[in-house]
């Protein structure tokens, strides 16, 4: 598959190579951003001004944290911050008390992410953490916001984030494939519609497919995917809806937590082939 | 033998050489670069204001003595200037005559008479042995050595274009190349008529085709015969093949190489006739379009700035000068207490996998040279490469490492404790 790709940068530096291809981590989150910008406008327009308080929160509560560890440690800010309050105000229940908010939030953003050292030095999403978080600590507050359009206006996101590379299509694949077989084998009586309903589709792409938690070997994508989308059948069958977000953050965190030792297995499997092909 | 590469990056850059060969100006100087041989010890045989004649032997390697490193050219060494810890700089020779020494060609060519032949006119050199990317021992012998007779780097020459002017040569040069080795002589070329006239058991034509690196030896040798601790290949380029031919035609040290001059500065971007360690600026002169330019000599991948031609590139690339003052605004300003040195993280993201087009897993393997774990490194594969086989995976990952680097320092210490 060819990689849609940003021009070619000149670093021409004392050694080897002269040439970047321009990804860093503040382009990756403009594209990310980008591929927010039709789900944030559809919730917007569908629940009006209503939403923008508590975006404008979690968009401060993330920020605030990401100033303080960015002083402490002396490294530059990041924009990947925005990326993770937007995702998580459009999942989170939208009457939840604005105090619950801020600290879910500050849990997900510092023990999910900035301790480890910021995005990329981190194991899962913080926004994950964050909403697991909210349905631990405050349980019940199950408020919705998405209509069906919901899932449809994700996909133009979708397929520029697949299409730059910044998340894998095997992890996408192997979650649909997964949990088609389990939502095919249960016999739901309109799968369709128990599946997507929700944001099942946002939550896969934006949580599940994320680089930093998702496994890190082309293999490991695979297992990783058909895991996140076994969990969320397994999780999701014995309620009304599979697709219910509770299900969802549960089973992302759940295979996140494993996508290590997954990757830690193929790496095994691949070192074992080089120690057998080299005698 | 045909091997698909699937991944890799064309890497479109502006500038790309016509494969028309020009004549190469008139040079004033050449020089010997202490960089193209980094764990060379050099003993010199000469002194500033000597004059020395192409073929000569300037320096050999102290632990080996027996590798010699010949000149270039004819004239007067005019300057030996040593780096940090007393390494050889450059050894620069002022141009004034074009006489060569010759050397005795065996008559019947043996593998015994053809090493010493190599040796003696310093074509030994052009040999580079897998793991590690060094100049081979003088007493090893490889199990394959691999004919690098096609070029993917950006902006490179077409190989088989100077294959083809140049026949006669690299015929006879493979001829005595594969007396070096019991093992098969693989010569690996871009999809096209095979270049090998008289292919046999040993002499083994494969065609490579994808996007770079599936030009790379590193690429080629993990796809046919990998290296590791117990098995050493090695390779040669192809216009160092055609040295050896020259050098038995005519018993001389064959000083001129085909190389491209290319990039988004040059005016006529196409392929010259250059001196071996040519002055640059003197290949340069009148072919920018602007001063303002950063020279490489060799590929924008594997170069490096120079102001002479290095001794295994066939390709000046010329770029626009990149140093501009960091772009800054209120925002940075504010948070302005940024600690540069450190390298950004690592996403991974599915360029690094397109980077990466050989059975290594590229992630795990980049995080191991980050945090320099030599154990997790050889186990992930790394004995395979040397830095030109990274470059790609610096150039697409987002963290601002240079892997090249991280590479060499993690195998200097394999290599340390295999001795």
């Amino acid at each position: 598959m060819r990689l849609l790709a940003f021009p070619v940068r000149y670093v021409v530096g004392t050694t080897a190579p002269h040439v970047s291809g321009g990804w860093s981590l503040n382009r990756i989150t403009m594209l990310f951003l980008v591929a927010l910008v039709l789900p944030l406008g559809l919730v917007v327009v569908e629940n009006g001004f209503g939403f923008l308080p508590l975006l404008g929160f979690a968009l401060f509560v993330t920020l605030a944290w990401n100033i303080v560890f960015a002083r402490v440690r002396r490294q530059p800010i990041v924009m990947d911050w925005a990326v993770s309050a937007i995702s998580f105000a459009l999942i989170v229940p939208p009457d939840l008390p604005l105090w619950q908010l801020g600290l879910s939030l500050s849990f997900g953003i510092v023990i999910g992410e900035q301790i480890f050292g910021g995005r990329g030095r981190n194991f899962l999403n913080p926004a994950i953490v964050a909403l697991a978080f909210v349905a631990f600590s405050f349980p019940g507050t199950a408020g919705v916001h998405h209509s069906d359009l919901f899932a449809l206006a994700v996909l133009p996101g979708a397929v520029l984030l697949v299409a730059t590379g910044l998340i894998s299509w095997r992890v996408l694949a192997g979650a649909l494939l997964a949990l088609a077989c389990v939502v095919g084998f249960a016999r739901l009586e309109d799968p369709f519609t128990s599946v997507m309903a929700g944001p099942l589709v946002f939550m896969l792409v934006f949580f599940a497919c994320d680089p930093v938690c998702a496994a890190s070997t082309n293999p490991g994508r695979w297992i990783y995917g058909a895991l996140v989308g076994l969990l969320i059948g397994l999780f999701g069958l014995p309620g009304e809806v599979v697709g219910a977000p509770t299900v969802l953050v549960f089973s992302i965190l759940l295979a996140s937590v494993f996508a290590p030792l997954i990757d830690y297995f193929v790496v095994s499997l691949n070192a074992y082939g080089r120690r057998r092909r080299d005698g | 033998m045909k091997v698909k590469v699937r991944g890799g990056f064309d890497i479109g850059l502006a500038g790309a050489p016509r494969q028309i060969i020009r004549e190469g100006r008139e040079l004033t100087s050449v020089a010997v670069l202490g960089a193209d041989f980094p764990q060379v010890h050099p003993v010199l045989q000469v002194e500033t204001g000597d004059r020395v004649m192409q073929g000569q032997t300037l320096f050999v390697d102290r632990k080996r003595p027996d590798i010699r490193f010949v000149s270039p050219g004819t004239g007067e060494v005019t300057s030996i200037t040593f780096g940090h810890r007393r390494v050889l700089e450059a050894l620069t020779i002022h141009l004034d005559g074009d006489d060569a020494v010759l050397f005795e060609v065996p008559a019947v060519p043996g593998r015994e008479n053809v090493k010493n032949l190599l040796l003696e006119s310093g074509m030994w050199s052009a040999f580079i042995a897998r793991p590690f990317g060094r100049i081979p021992d003088v007493n090893t012998v490889p199990d394959a050595i691999f004919v690098t007779a096609m070029d993917t780097n950006p902006l490179a020459v077409d190989a088989g274009f100077v294959i083809k002017n140049h026949d006669k040569h690299f015929q006879s040069g493979l001829e005595l190349v594969r007396l070096l080795t019991q093992g098969p002589v693989f010569v690996c070329q871009a999809p096209g008529p095979t270049l090998v006239q008289e292919p046999d058991q040993q002499l083994r034509s494969v065609t490579f085709s994808g996007h770079h690196p599936a030009g790379l030896p590193g690429t080629h040798i993990h796809r046919l015969l990998p290296a590791h601790k117990k098995r050493s290949v090695w390779h040669i380029g192809y216009q160092d093949v055609i040295a050896i031919g020259a050098l038995c035609a005519t018993g001389k040290y064959l000083n001129e190489r085909v190389i491209s001059l290319a990039g988004p500065g040059v005016k006529n971007p196409s392929l010259m006739h250059a001196h071996l360690g040519a002055k640059l600026d003197d290949l340069l002169a009148n072919e920018l379009i602007t001063d303002d330019v950063e020279i490489i000599s060799g590929s924008v991948l594997s170069g490096r700035k120079s102001a002479f031609l290095g001794r295994y590139h066939t390709q000046v690339s010329v770029l626009p000068d990149s140093r501009r003052a960091p772009r800054t605004n209120w925002l940075k300003r504010f948070l302005g207490t940024a600690n540069h040195a450190l390298p950004d993280a690592l996403i991974a993201t599915e360029a690094l996998e397109r980077a990466m087009v050989l059975d290594i897993l590229p992630v795990p393997l980049l995080r191991a040279l980050s945090v320099g774990d030599m154990e997790a490194a050889e186990r992930l594969g790394c004995m395979e490469l040397v830095e030109e086989d990274v470059a790609l995976l610096s150039y697409a990952c987002t963290s601002n490492a240079n892997y090249g680097v991280l590479l060499r320092n993690v195998l200097n210490e394999l290599e340390g404790r295999g001795q």
